[in-house]
């Protein structure tokens, strides 16, 4: 479970976020809210990529702005919303995070076959459209199975059938690890476990099914 | 081409590109740590090294003039108006340049690189590792920067080298003179190739697609 107690972001003089009381398990959880909401800065706290001005994360119990050597990090992997590309072929690209992570198999060939990346792999990953780059990006992440998937706007560069291969993809996942996702779209309102609305860096509403 | 504007263009890129190099050596690695240390001491330090690209030339050609002497603590060295310490006191004096050039590359294109590595747990020499890899066309044209910054200098060729003919005169030192001495030609002759070796960079700065 992801926990985040108190948690208050400040940027200059601005609070990007304040107080923040939030719980994570396992399911499908939507970040929703305008743009500079502070859904970004909330998801990138508890991925342990931004160290809150105030309040503690904690990761199955674990602070991780605490004391400890940061293992607990390698459960959550966070995915940016512009995708992040390396000057390298598409297959490369995507066993990235495998081959930083030390997984001894990066089994990649489910994922190929589902999206049809197969005449794709050895092409420079910089010379593909920005969805298919975006593709690569998800790509990453989902090699490595991370128990916590954090996602920023995972959809805002997909066209619609990948957009949809995506969606049914996280709906499995999200059955046995927590996917977190900050979004404007309405694709996975209907089957999320929890939509929580943030505005002006405060939760607003929290809707659990 | 006069044989003496062959030798002085020939050592001026001598100096002034092993200067560039020197520097590199140290600037780079020190300019990306700078840029993935969340460290407050790192953003100080970032602060005392953009304060420090200012810096005139005639005062690290004072300092360097002070330590190379033969009464300096370096002088048993021998190193004073020879082509070395001139590019020593070149490296020096670009190195600030460097660094934070290095730093703006990294920490403006490179942000969610980092984050991307740190969250997969990439440690810090995987880091640099992928940034240099992924950044190393825009990190090149930094030492390129570098070097044009230190071949159009004049206070340290002057004090560290001393003009002399055939061994430390280099594109500036030589123009200054030669003007001194109220013979243009030279100076013309030299001032035009300093400025060609300029554009060329330039242009090359362009197409590595490296623009401040």
């Amino acid at each position: 479970m992801i926990e985040a107690k108190n948690v208050s972001f400040k940027y200059g003089k601005h609070y990007v976020l304040h107080e923040i009381d939030i719980e994570f398990d396992m399911g499908l959880h939507l970040l929703k809210g305008p743009n500079g909401s502070g859904k970004t800065t909330l998801c990138k706290i508890i991925s342990g990529l931004l160290k809150p001005t105030n309040g503690k994360v904690y990761i199955d119990g674990v602070n991780i702005y605490g004391e400890g050597d940061g293992e607990i990090l390698n459960k959550v992997i966070y995915v940016h919303d512009k995708p992040i590309i390396l000057n390298k072929s598409v297959y490369e690209n995507i066993v990235f995070g495998g081959i930083i992570q030390g997984l001894k198999k990066v089994n990649i060939e489910d994922l190929i076959n589902r999206f049809k990346l197969e005449n794709l792999l050895n092409k420079n990953a910089r010379e593909l459209s920005t969805g298919y780059k975006q593709l690569v990006s998800l790509l990453r992440a989902f090699v490595v199975e991370p128990h916590y998937l954090i996602l920023d706007e995972p959809f805002s560069n997909l066209d619609d059938e990948f957009r949809d291969r995506i969606l049914e993809y996280l709906i499995n996942y999200s059955k046995k690890h927590s996917i977190i996702i900050a979004t404007h779209t309405p694709y996975l309102d209907e089957i999320a476990t929890t939509i929580t609305y943030i505005n002006n860096g405060k939760i607003k509403k929290r809707i659990s099914r | 081409m006069d044989i003496a504007v062959i030798e002085i263009t020939i050592r001026s890129l001598f100096v002034s590109g092993g200067a560039a190099i020197l520097a590199s050596i140290w600037s780079i690695p020190i300019g990306i740590i700078l840029s993935i240390s969340d460290k407050q001491s790192s953003k100080i330090l970032l602060s005392i090294v953009n304060m420090m690209i200012g810096i005139p030339t005639v005062l690290i050609g004072l300092l360097l003039y002070m330590l190379l002497s033969r009464s300096g603590p370096l002088g048993f060295l021998n190193l004073l108006y020879t082509p070395i310490a001139m590019m020593i006191g070149q490296a020096i004096l670009i190195t600030p340049l460097i660094v934070s050039l290095v730093y703006e590359v990294v920490s403006g294109e490179a942000k969610e690189l980092i984050e991307m590595l740190k969250t997969y747990g990439a440690d810090k020499m995987q880091i640099i590792e992928t940034i240099v890899n992924e950044a190393r066309e825009r990190i090149m044209g930094t030492s390129i920067i570098g070097f044009q910054r230190a071949v159009g200098e004049l206070g340290i060729a002057l004090m560290l080298g001393g003009n002399i003919k055939g061994l430390t005169r280099v594109f500036t030192t030589a123009i200054a003179l030669e003007v001194q001495k109220g013979e243009f030609e030279l100076a013309i002759q030299l001032g035009i190739i300093l400025l060609i070796i300029d554009l060329l960079l330039i242009i090359i700065i362009r197409l590595i697609g490296w623009t401040r």
